[in-house]
């Protein structure tokens, strides 16, 4: 924890300040943006926790996140709006990633109605808990788009809210008889009770919270904008299945009795006599759907949100348990949620969140197993027995595994713009199902449901596996981003030397361009004029200075993939006696073609060394004609008359001749010779840039 | 071309019949500079000026009054394309030789582009100076190889814009003949007789081909000043 500690304190001063806001506070460290973040996490505790209102029933059951309709009888406005809430919600959320702090105001507001019913005033009673469906779906996707902005600037104060989310999902639903301590029950005539009163602060601390945010980010949150990036296909995609993956609770809606047993082929009262296996069927097919629109996402989204999903639903069943176990006394209870929560923001926040998490869950499965053990196999009697210490440490335990592990998720999607889409709808959506599942498959072994809901041994071992397995997960998903920023960091090396070494030939090439080069020149003018030996001196300097200037232009290409530029190797051809001509912007063509029409022209070159005479001057021409490449080589050397290509042939020049004619007509192109006495000899290839060989090959 | 043609004197600037051609030289390399000069003096030009920097030539120049300007393209403060620029801003009538050590294409081609008459590698003889001076004021573009090979690919280049325009500069297939021929090393003599017309007229087609992207280029800028605005500044 102190290394965790430390990490997060280098960080702190490390983060420059993104937000060019005059507010005194906000320095590197982003404090609007950080309370901001928090105060949506109250509000996700509002959002998800039960109205005084509306009962018991709704207190429970973790993870289901509001808005999940049975879909059955009538349909009323309240369905609808829960329906078609979460789809919205999370559709404007993710498309306005960087006005998080006004859809989190507005979430903030949507939760007024069911703060009211609390206290007795009826205001919009019916659609109340839907507009709270709305504010959890806003909340949830705004406070990620929240940690996203915050990660680039300080990675550990955005792991810790991501972390604080899953946290605050699991507090909101205990938070029932949360603040007794505080705050007595008033005697039964009495409208106003304790909890009504803890929402009411709850919703000022948030809105409190959030009001810097409002202000130091009033044209928008410039840090997660640029984290998310301009609108681009990739980005469209996390949008477009994040908000298929909110729309999953339509077909859950629809698949009533009938139409599934239609769809599976049985009759409709087998399959309501099994109503367990109806709730797997439906849960199956929307996790492997949810798993599927997030594979869609992208790799990294894929393993966010199964990793996500994984640890929460193996945290749920022992967080119910302990809950339980603990009971009535609200402060233990509350204090050991929010211990939970703290632990878990801190090991996200520091350096070594990935194997921290990985041990946390480590830690919370072996507290579960010895409980098993210590319970003779009958974890429930932990509940009946009331034993409270055993019962804190686990609840602390598993809530601090599941908010480190999904903080820990936050650096590793969050530069890759996907933390809105994954711990908003991906992996709400998919922990729902996967915990809905779970619950159904294994109470369906019972005999019995019992009163706290959780019903056999074999759901607590199967939570602990899950815990273990979201674990790995996230040991997995720290190590691939390890591998992962390595190769980043080799290629930025590698780009870093590139630049280096290209920095260190215009460093060499400016005082050659300004002086070697200019002596060299000086030296070739005057040096023929002293004689002799200035005139050997001169033809030195002379090949120096060509030499030096096809080696400085020869280092200038820029033709990338398995193409060449045909001006470097064509110019290193330079000398004192032949000249080349190369057009202003690179000739590409495919290195081998490119060695083929080097050779050919060096035969030429040889060509003109034997047959041209004493004194023979070349000139090579470079034209890039756009469907192909011509390159003519001219000597004014003697020449030969054409009607003689016998003579020709004895002195060896067609044998030369015939050789430089196979390689071009090899690569599709042809060769022309012209020449006539004391004119010399100009042999000009044309090499198209299509091969006419391999579109016959393609037709035949 | 040959030895003798060489001492040119009063070619040209009909205003002045009877005067020494006046030469202003701009090189950063003294050794250099004082060589070209003292060839230039040699051969009878009035050297008025001999700086080392772009800025000192563009400040020089209006009191030099020089007819041609040797400018060496790798200055230490202005680039040569600038210098080009700016000498004839202030007087338009001024020809401009470039000298060039490395011979780096792009800039090679910018320059002529802004209005420089020829370019010559600084390898050349003194003799082939001597000549490309004499040619330059009279008004001849210096035409080497390699600057007609960059003119053919510039103008291969514009034609292969896709948003080339009716006044988008091309060359007719006379002037791309002489180019190429220009390209593969053959004189204007050679090149005269294998087209079988005069020396004077080849000499035109390589002018054409020049003037058509100068103009083009002044007509671009011109355009771009309008659209940037510039023009209301002025």
């Amino acid at each position: 924890m102190i290394s965790g500690m430390d990490a997060l304190e280098d960080r702190m001063p490390a983060a420059p300040g993104a937000d060019s806001t005059s507010h005194a506070t906000s320095g590197p460290l982003r404090l609007p943006a950080i309370l901001g973040g928090v105060a949506g996490c109250l509000i996700l505790v509002l959002a998800t926790s039960p109205l005084s209102g509306y009962g018991d029933e709704f207190a429970h059951p973790f993870l289901t996140a509001p808005g999940f309709v049975s879909g059955s009888g009538r349909w009323n406005l309240l369905d609808w709006l829960t329906l078609l809430a979460p789809i919205a919600a999370t559709a404007l959320g993710l498309v306005t990633p960087r006005w998080w702090p006004y859809v989190l105001a507005a979430a903030a507001l949507l939760v007024v109605p069911s703060v009211l019913i609390d206290f007795q005033l009826d205001v919009l009673p019916d659609v109340a808990p839907g507009l709270a469906t709305f504010s959890f779906y806003l909340a949830i996707v705004a406070v990620a788009s929240c940690a996203q902005g915050l990660v680039r600037t300080a990675a550990g104060w955005g792991a810790a809210v991501a972390a604080l989310t899953v946290g605050s999902r699991l507090l909101g639903p205990a938070l029932s008889s949360a603040f007794v301590w505080v705050y007595y029950g008033p005697p039964q005539d009495v409208p106003i009770n304790g909890l009504a009163v803890w929402h009411a602060v709850l919703l000022g601390l948030a809105l409190t919270g959030l009001s810097p945010a409002l202000w130091g980010y009033r044209r928008g949150d410039a840090s997660v904008a640029e984290t998310v990036g301009p609108w681009s296909l990739p980005r469209a995609r996390l949008v477009v299945t994040g908000t298929l993956a909110a729309c999953m609770a339509i077909p859950q809606a629809f698949l009533t009795t009938p139409r599934l047993a239609d769809l599976l082929g049985v009759t409709w009262d087998a399959l309501a006599r099994h109503s367990s296996a109806q709730a797997a069927a439906i849960g199956a097919l929307t996790l492997v759907t949810t798993a599927v629109l997030a594979a869609c996402a992208g790799l990294w989204p894929l393993a966010g949100a199964v990793t996500a999903a994984a640890v929460q639903v193996g945290a749920v069943v022992p967080v119910d348990l302990a809950l339980a176990t603990i009971g009535v006394h609200g402060a233990v209870k509350w204090l050991a949620l929010a211990a939970g929560m703290a632990l878990g923001a801190v090991v996200a926040a520091g350096r070594w969140r990935f194997p921290l998490a990985a041990t946390l869950t480590v830690f919370a499965a072996t507290a579960m197993f010895i409980a098993f053990a210590a319970t003779t196999g009958d974890p429930e009697k932990l509940a009946d027995q009331r034993v409270e210490i055993p019962g804190v440490l686990i609840l602390v335990l598993c809530v601090g595994a599941a908010c480190a592990v999904v903080g820990a998720t936050a650096p590793v999607l969050a530069p890759r713009g996907a933390l809105p889409v994954v711990l908003g709808p991906l992996a709400v959506t998919l922990a729902a199902n996967w915990e809905g599942i779970e619950q159904t498959t294994t109470r369906s072994m019972a005999d019995s449901a019992d009163s706290i809901g959780l019903d056999t041994v074999l759901q607590w071992n199967v939570a602990a596996v899950v815990l273990l397995v979201s674990g790995a997960a996230i040991g997995g998903l720290g190590f691939a981003q390890l591998l992962a920023t390595r190769r980043a960091e080799r290629k930025h090396a590698e780009q870093i030397r590139l630049e280096a070494a290209a920095a260190e030939r215009d460093r060499l090439a400016r005082p050659i361009h300004d002086g070697v080069l200019q002596v060299l020149a000086l030296v070739q003018r005057h040096g023929s004029e002293l004689g002799n030996q200035g005139s050997e001196l001169a033809a030195l300097a002379g090949e120096q200075e060509v030499a030096l200037r096809s080696l400085l232009a020869g280092g200038t290409s820029d033709v990338r993939g398995g193409a060449q530029d045909l001006r470097g190797p064509l110019r290193a051809l330079a000398t004192l006696a032949v000249e080349v001509v190369t057009p202003v912007h690179p000739v590409a063509l495919s290195s081998d073609t490119a060695a083929e029409v080097i050779a050919a022209v060096r035969a030429a070159l040889d060509n003109v060394r034997r047959h041209a005479g004493e004194g023979a001057r070349t000139w090579i021409l470079l034209e890039d004609e756009g469907d192909g490449v011509r390159v003519t080589v001219r000597d004014d050397g003697v020449g030969f008359p054409p009607q003689r290509p016998a003579e020709a042939a004895e002195a060896g020049r067609l044998g030369i001749a015939q050789s430089m004619r196979g390689r071009i007509a090899d690569l599709g192109g042809s060769t022309a010779i012209e020449s006539r006495p004391g004119e010399g000899t100009e042999v000009e290839f044309w090499i198209p840039r299509e091969r006419p060989a391999r579109r016959e090959a393609g037709t035949a | 071309m040959t030895r003798g043609d060489h001492i040119t004197l009063i070619p040209t600037a009909g205003y002045r019949v009877g005067m020494p051609v006046r030469v202003m030289v701009v090189d950063d390399h003294p050794i250099w500079r004082d060589a070209v000069v003292r060839d230039l003096a040699e051969a009878g030009y009035h050297v008025t000026a001999a700086v080392g920097e772009g800025v000192q030539a563009v400040r020089v120049a209006p009191a030099a009054r020089p007819d041609v300007v040797v400018l060496d393209l790798q200055l230490p403060d202005l680039s040569g394309v600038e210098v080009v620029g700016r000498l004839i801003a202030v007087d338009p009538a001024v020809r401009v030789l470039m000298l060039s050590a490395s011979g780096e294409q792009q800039d090679v081609l910018d320059a002529v582009k802004a209005g420089a008459l020829g370019y010559l590698l600084k390898s050349a003889g003194r003799a082939e100076l001597l000549d490309a001076v004499a040619r330059t004021s009279a008004g001849d573009p210096v035409f080497t190889p390699g600057l007609a090979g960059l003119l053919l690919s510039e103008y291969r280049r514009l034609a292969a814009l896709p948003a080339a325009s009716p006044d988008t500069p091309s060359l007719t297939v006379r002037e791309t003949e002489v180019l190429r021929l220009v390209a593969k090393g053959l004189t204007y003599r050679r090149i005269a007789e294998r087209l079988v017309v005069s020396h004077r007229t080849v000499q035109n087609h390589v002018q054409n081909t020049l003037s058509k992207l100068q103009l083009h280029n002044r007509v671009e800028l011109t355009r771009y000043a309008i659209e940037q605005g510039l023009d209301q500044d002025a």
